[in-house]
Parts: C-alpha cells; structure tokens; sequence
C-alpha cells in the first residue's frame, strides 16, 4: 500500500506542478505582468519608464519565459508569493489568515453534508419503491438546481430574518470569540454547504446501495439468519462505500467552488471571499497564490481518498 | 451547484443497442421513445422552448429597455408599467429578465460546445496516442480538474476582462475534462475489441474502424455530458454575475439581478428585485437537468430506477 | 416422531414482471427425511432455485408464495414471522449457492464472515468463535486454516472458496443443508472434491441434503433420492439408482440419454431433448412436457398429469410411462 500511495504523491506533485504552470502563464498574460505582481501596481504606476526597465532586469524579468517561470517557482516553493496588491501585504500572510475559516467551514460541511447523503442514500435504497424513497430520490434533485446563492438568500431570509434563529453574518459576534458563538454563525452557512455536498451524493449512493443489494453475497448473509441492519451497514453499505469514496474525491472541486458562493453571502472571511476581493481588485499576486493553495489542497484530499479507498477494498490492495 | 450525477463514465460498449425485447426498444428509434416516455424529461423540454422563445424574442416581449434608468420608477413594485416592478435605477426587471436569459443561454450553450470541441479533440489524441503523449494530456487534464471550477473562472476572467465571451471560453476552458476523459476511455475501450483485431487482420486500416465506431457510441453519452454541462454553465455564470464578477452592464444577468439581495432592505422588502431571476435560474436549470436525466436513462435501459 | 424434516406441499411461487405474472412454481412438492439426501434436478429454469429460496424465505420482493406449505421439523416456514425465520435460518437450515466468489462478501475476511454467523446465533464469541472457525475450515480440508482466517475471499481459489462456504453452512449445526448447483462454478476434479467431502460429512453426522443440480453425474453419486422438476413440478421421483436405471417419465429418459457416455462409439451423435422449455409466463395446459413427448397419450392435451406410484417408492407424472420392464441387472436398492 505504501508503494501506492508514493506512486499517489508523485502523480499528485506533477498535477500541481501543472498547476504551476497553468497559472504563470495566466499570469504572464495579466497586463503589467510580474513587475505589478511584484511590486503592486501603485508603487509601478509611479515609476519612470527607466526605473522600470532597470527594476525588471534587477529582478530578472527580461529573461526568457523558462527562467522566469523558474525563478517564480523558486519563490513560491520558499513562500514568496508576492505582494497583494489590494492591501500592501504579503500574499502568504493574507492567505494563512483566511485560510482557517474555510477549513472549518467546508470540512464540518464536508463531515455533516456526507454523513447526511450517506444515511439518506442508504433509507432510500433499502425503502426502495415506498414514498420514502420516493420523497428522499426527489428532493435532491429539486436541491441541484438551486444555485447556492439563491438557496443561501433564502435561507437567511427565513431563518436569520424571519425567525431570527441565526446571525446574517461574519463568524463571530464582536466581543464574543467563544466557540459556541463560533457555532452559531457556521450553523447557517455550514448547512447550506452541508445540503450542498449532500444533494448530489444521495442520489449516488442510493445507486450504489441498490446495486449492491442485488448482489449474491447479501442473499448469503441473510441466509446466515444475520439482522437485517447487519446485514445492510456491514455487508451491503460497506461494499457500496467502495465508488463512493472514488466519487467524494472527484467531486471535491466542485463542493470547495461552492464554498466560495456561500462565504460572500454570509460574509464569512475565509478564502472564498478573499477569492472575490482579489479578483474584484485584479490582484494578480493574490488570486495566484489562492488559486495554488486550494489546488493544493484538493490534491491531498484526492490522495487522502485514494489511500481510503484502497484500505477500504481489499481487492486492490495488492496493487 | 451542479448537478453531480455519475456521468456515463463506463460508455455502453454495444455499437448496435442492447438487445433487450421490451416494447421500449422496438421501432427505429428506441432511445427517443424511451426519451419521450419520461415525464419529467418532457417538462424539461417545455420549459426549456419556452425560455428559449423568449430569449429570442426578447425585443418584442419586453416592455422597457433592459437599460433604461428611469429614476421616476425607482424600485417601483410591480404594476404600473412595470410588470415585474423596477430596480434600484429603475430598470424594468421583467425586461432585464428576458434578457438575461439571453446571457444564460448563450454563455450556458456557448460553453458546452467549446467545451466539447476541445475535450473531444484532447480525448481522442490522448487515447489514439497512448503512452507519452495520452499520459501527458491526462495528466493535464487531472490538474484542470484539480481546481475548483468557479475559482479558476473567477480568476481567468478577473485577468482577460468581463465580458460575455470571455466567460464563455473561460467556463468552457475549465470544464473540458469531462468529455476528455470520457472519449479517450470509449478510444481505449474499442482499440482493445477484438473485432477491431480481427478487421485489421484482414488489412483494414485500425484507425479507420475505431473511428467509424467511435462516434455512434459517443453521441449518447456525449450527449448527456453536454447538457449537464449546460446546467453546469449557467450556474457557474451565474454565480459569476451574482459575485459582480461576471458581464458587466449593459449585459443582464440573472445572477447580476439577484446581487442586489445582498443588502438586506432589498432581501426583505423588495422581493420583486431578486425573485424572478432566482426562479428564472432555478427553473431553466431543472429544466435541463430533467431533459439530461431522460437523455441519460434513454440511453442505458436498464436503469437502476 | 415423525422422520419427515422437510416436506414441501403443494408450493405455488409467482414473480412480478414488467411482462406479467410468471408462475414459477407451479403444485411442487418434495421431502427430505433425516439423514437422507435428495437431488432435485431440473433444467435452468425449471424453478429448482427459485424453491430453495422460497423455503428460506429469501424470496426477492418481486415473488411471492401464493399457496402451499413447507413444513420444516414440524413447523409451517410459510407466513412465519420473520423474527422466527432468522432464528432457523444458517442454524438449523443452511444454504450454500453456486458460485463461491459472488457468494462472498469480498471485503470482509473469511473468518469474519463464519464467527458473525456463530455470533448471530449465539453459538459462540469472540476468541471461542475464531477458534471455532479454525476447526470448521480444517473440517471442510483447507489447509493452514490459522492464516486463512485472515485472507479475503479472492485470495482463495475456487475450490477451497466453495469449502469455505461449507464451513459457514456448517458452522451451526444444521440439520438440512441445501446446497444450489453447489459444483456448477467449479473445475471438475475440484467438483468430485466438494462432493466427496459433502458425502463424508454427511457420513459423519445426522445432516440430510438437499442437492440442487442440473448435472445427472453430481446426483448420481451423491443423492439416495431423486425428484425431477419440469416446468415448475415433479413429475418424477424415487431412489436415485431407481429413477436413473428405469427412468419412466420421457422427459427424465431424455435427460439421461442425452448424457455423452465414455463407452459410447466416438461417432455416435449427441442426443438432446428436442424442443425447449416451457414459457412459465404462460398458462400451460394439460402435460406441459407434451409438445417435447415422443409418445404423448391424448389426454396429455388437456390434463395435467398427477404424481401417482408407479412401483413401490417410484412415482410418475405422465399419462404414458415407459413402463421399462425389469432387466436382469441387479434391481435398484440404495447405493
């Protein structure tokens, strides 16, 4: 398994990489180029033509397109990510402060919204034909529909306005940094990610499950004379898991996207709204940094699932 | 959001339609009839003429100009002239909506067939070529999949400029793998047919076969990729419009419309601002959520429904 | 006390399909006394399976027993409560089915899969049920049983799977197993295997066997009774060696005579029943055997045959037996 998941590491390193290059030459195609990256568009905007010409042959910028692109990846991979553009400060720096929120706030989303599709999935699977099933089947795909922002404008009107259950927004209250006050701002935007990352996995797991339950070896468990709950968590889920876990690390990108949508609404400062800001103020520096950062991240969570995968199916473990 | 629902990533292998014997199957056509019996894909199809009807004849359907300032009509509520009320600058919302359907539509179609142009190509170099060059291409087709969609749109377009074209291509631009992978997977599946060893035994040129094979049995599952991605499209647009970083006015967007919920007078008492357009995006998207659930279940009869 | 541990009266069985009812199981009726073991052969199709579920009630949620009883040690299994039926099910009643590697959970251990049956049925726990799964897996002959506790399903070959699966069947102590076309999925040296250690269990304790097959060779050796199903009824039964020397029913003569024989000149041609399996979608009046009948008697056309004894422990379905006169071999009596 441990030749896996280096194989995994070393894949995951080259789709980065490309990300790498994707990005700088998205960058090299930004007006200014690096020089505004570097030094943030205001300090070059008062610059003289000279001063410009020797400041980018100071740092390197009249060199091909190759070297450039190495030097950057030097500086990238020490932690220079430049400058942002929008308030003066480091591009790591701003990252690493908006980083934690989001963390928080898509992975509870992430751990809720699962276990909910799971669950429902699996009722829907085992109900299947009755109007649990039914109702369970049909309601995501209604939810799919929904753009987040719609359903999280509707959300806060209902519950933060109209039963006033809920703060509208930010993550805590001033003055208050406790975590239960922490709780009680994610709880709204935490569901509408949460219903987010469930919508879409019921309907796959419900497909899953029933597969399953068609299979040869369910009808020798409840030959055995096994429980029925036996028979349909430790038999029947554990085996439908398996193209769950794959499609949970293929649909990631998607359900971090959403993160984005959901943070402006409910203004919670993570990386999402750092996103929107940076793209509102053409900070080149910054949108890069981010765009590297959750590529990053999305990388390890695809490994992170991948080496789940193979401890949950014996099957390919030999691999 | 999009709708997440497993694409056909294992493509029905049998060029020449199952060979089930239900009454579904007969006639010449078997998927479309299949097609026309789900109720729901149907629906889809009404909706999905009726917002397109009135894209198209948006001129003519709408009262106002979907510019006009008219600040004798500032947040008018609906009535008077305005059927759906008036914006905070007094633009006719119902015109601004049939307008913005405009920009959905264009920039969710748009999308989906460069999108399909460049995954089709990428796909099938990368199963033709295998070794080197496949492997290349899928790899770079792993790191475009790697970013969140929406953050790679907000971030290119933040760079190239908001216009409607350029969300289109950049939209496109981040959502070719899927019908990337799905091709290269239908190349690789019949280069290993045995048929195809068996005609090449006989001289027939190998690409030649797999080709005249291949696009029979993509055009469904392509098909179903493509309008889910439409779906997709018109989320992530917008999505786009809604965080103000997607066409700029004079262009509408429905996700532009929806921005002014944010403030939360508008959000409480000014429901005509925001509604319509939400119900128009959520309508136009199930739509064709419903006509690609019936394309998909068309094509694969055996269903686990 | 009766001796009687299985009877089957009577059985009706429908599936639900897209294309209308499907009557499957159409008045079947078998027994299984103690200790003895009864082959039940028929055609795929012929709803041999479909009976075996039905007994366990493992029915899919399309089929349903629409009349008949099957009494099990006394008991009626029809409509009992499900609570009940678990409790009989992989204990006293055990099921073992034709492919090993679909029959297996493929992500839980071999001897996982046995101590959660021990467990179920509270026969034993934790370190006693793992060394109970040890010994039942040395019992069915599979080598270094200690480390094949731990392996997985695909890690095993075959024939070493389908004993797995006789050592989960076993693991409680049944009095009936019920074993479904138990070698169809094997090699055939691994087939003689598994038969062979079927009969040595059988040997050495009281359990009877109900062996589903449409394989005449697996029954022959291995059943003291045979029941012929055709078109979801027996329409033959008796002492194997009885049915399989002086078979009376021509669809049962078919069936041997269409088995290649080793003595046989290496020219002579193979001889299939003609014809092809009722259609259980439809009503099938009369002999349902009769459009494949080389000598159809004419009430054939219009009634339906009943099981009647033709000799002592001999019984046929058919309104024109063969009626084969006794040869001078020595008459059948159990093997």
């Amino acid at each position: 398994m441990w030749n896996y998941a280096l194989r995994r590491l070393l894949t995951g390193t080259i789709v980065l990489w490309m990300v790498s290059v994707i990005v700088y030459l998205g960058l090299s195609l930004a007006p200014g180029d690096e020089l505004t990256v570097r030094l943030s568009p205001e300090v070059v905007a008062q610059l003289t033509p000279d001063q410009i010409a020797e400041k980018r042959e100071a740092l390197g910028l009249d060199r091909p397109l190759p070297l450039r692109y190495a030097t950057w990846l030097k500086n990238t991979l020490t932690g220079d990510l430049g400058t942002s553009s929008s308030d003066g400060l480091p591009v790591a720096e701003d990252i690493l402060a908006h980083l934690g929120p989001t963390a928080m706030l898509v992975g509870a989303a992430l751990v809720v919204g699962t276990v909910l599709a799971l669950t429902a999935g699996v009722v829907a699977a085992v109900r299947s034909g009755t109007a649990v099933d039914y109702l369970l089947g049909s309601v995501p795909i209604l939810l799919v529909g929904i753009p987040g922002f719609v359903f999280s404008l509707a959300a806060i009107y209902l519950f933060s306005v109209q039963f006033g259950l809920f703060p509208t927004n930010g993550m805590y209250t001033l003055g208050d940094e406790s975590f239960g006050d922490l709780l009680h701002h994610m709880a709204l935007p935490g569901s509408v990610l949460a219903i987010g990352v469930a919508a879409p996995l019921i309907r796959y797991t419900r497909a899953s499950m029933l597969d399953v339950l068609s299979s040869e070896y369910i009808v020798t468990a409840r030959a055995k004379g096994l429980r029925p709950s036996r028979v349909v968590w430790s038999h029947a889920f554990r085996n439908a898991l398996l193209p769950i876990i794959t499609v949970i690390g293929v649909t990631l990108p998607e359900m971090v996207a959403g993160a984005v949508i959901v943070e402006q609404v409910f203004g919670w400062p993570g990386m999402g709204q750092l996103a929107v800001r940076a793209a509102g103020n053409r900070d080149v520096a910054l949108m890069m940094g981010i765009v590297l950062v959750i590529a990053l991240s999305v990388v390890v969570a695809n490994l992170l699932a991948d080496l789940a995968y193979v401890r949950a199916d014996p099957r390919v473990r030999l691999v | 959001m999009s709708d997440l629902d497993p694409p056909p990533l294992a493509v029905p292998a049998d060029p020449a339609g199952s060979a089930s014997s239900t009454a579904a199957n007969a006639g010449r056509y078997p998927a479309l009839r299949r097609f026309a019996d789900h109720r729901m894909a149907l629906l889809g199809v009404g909706i999905l003429a009726v917002v397109v009807l009135l894209a198209l004849l948006a001129p003519l359907v709408a009262t106002h100009a979907p510019n006009e300032v008219d600040l004798t009509a500032v947040n008018h509520k609906p009535g008077g002239g305005h059927l759906l009320g008036a914006d905070n600058v007094g633009r006719d919302i119902w015109a601004r909506l049939v307008f913005g359907a405009r920009t959905s539509l264009i920039v969710g179609f748009g999308a989906v067939a460069i999108s399909l142009l460049i995954g089709i190509t990428v796909g099938m170099l990368a199963g033709f070529y295998g070794r080197w060059i496949g492997a290349l291409l899928m790899r770079i087709t792993d790191a475009v999949m790697s970013v969140p969609p929406l953050v790679m749109v907000i971030v290119f377009v933040a760079i190239a400029g908001p216009s409607l074209v350029s969300v289109t291509v950049v939209i496109a631009l981040t959502t070719w793998p899927a019908a990337a992978r799905l091709v290269r997977g239908q190349v690789l599946a019949l280069r290993e047919r045995e048929f195809i060893t068996a005609a090449e035994v006989i001289g027939v040129p190998r690409r030649g076969i797999v080709l005249r094979h291949l696009l029979p049995n993509l055009l469904g599952p392509l098909s179903v990729v493509g309008t889910f991605g439409v779906a997709n499209a018109i989320l992530v647009e917008a999505g786009l419009s809604f965080l103000g970083l997607g066409v700029r006015p004079p262009t509408s967007s429905w996700g532009q419309m929806v921005n002014a919920a944010q403030s939360p007078v508008v959000l409480m008492n000014r429901p005509w601002i925001w509604v319509p357009a939400s119900v128009a995006i959520v309508l136009t998207v199930l739509a064709v959520n419903f006509v690609g659930d019936g394309l998909r279940d068309a094509m694969d009869p055996k269903g686990s429904r | 006390m009766n001796t009687r541990l299985l009877e089957v009266e009577d059985l009706h069985v429908e599936f639900r399909t897209r294309q209308g009812r499907v009557r499957a199981v159409r008045g079947l009726s078998y027994q299984v006394d103690r200790g003895e073991s009864l082959g039940l052969v028929g055609e795929s199709g012929s709803g041999k399976s479909v009976s075996a579920l039905a007994i366990l009630g493992l029915l899919p949620r399309t089929a349903s027993i629409t009349a008949g009883r099957i009494r099990f040690q006394g008991r009626d299994l029809v409509g009992l409560p499900e609570r009940q039926l678990r409790a009989i099910r992989g204990r006293s009643l055990a099921l073992i089915f034709q492919d090993p590697l679909s029959s297996l959970n493929p992500v839980h251990t071999i001897g996982r899969q046995i101590t959660e049956q021990l467990r179920a049925h509270r026969i034993a726990t934790g370190r006693a049920a793992r060394d109970r799964a040890v010994e039942l897996l040395e019992r069915v002959g599979i080598p270094d049983a200690a480390r094949r506790i731990g392996q997985y399903p695909h890690q095993l070959s075959g024939g070493m799977r389908q004993r797995a699966m006789v050592a989960m069947a076993l693991s409680c102590g049944p009095s009936l197993l019920i074993a479904d076309e138990p070698t169809t999925a094997l090699d055939v040296t691994i087939q003689a295997q598994v038969l062979e250690l079927l009969a040595e269990l059988r040997a050495t304790t009281e359990m009877s066997m109900l062996l589903i097959t449409h394989d005449l060779g697996v029954v022959a050796g291995s059943t003291d009774r045979l029941a012929v199903m055709y078109a979801g009824r027996i329409i033959e039964d008796g002492a194997t060696a009885e049915v399989l020397a002086r078979p009376e029913h021509p669809y049962t003569a078919g069936l041997v005579e269409s088995v290649p024989r080793l003595d046989a000149p290496r020219d002579a041609p193979l001889r299939p029943i003609p014809g092809a399996p009722p259609d259980l979608g439809s009503e099938l009046p009369g002999c349902p055997f009769r459009p494949r009948c080389p000598h159809p008697a004419p009430q054939a056309q219009t009634q339906e045959p009943a099981l009647s004894e033709l000799r002592p422990g001999h019984r046929v379905a058919c309104w024109s037996p063969r009626l084969t006169p006794l040869q001078d071999t020595t008459s059948g009596g159990n093997p």
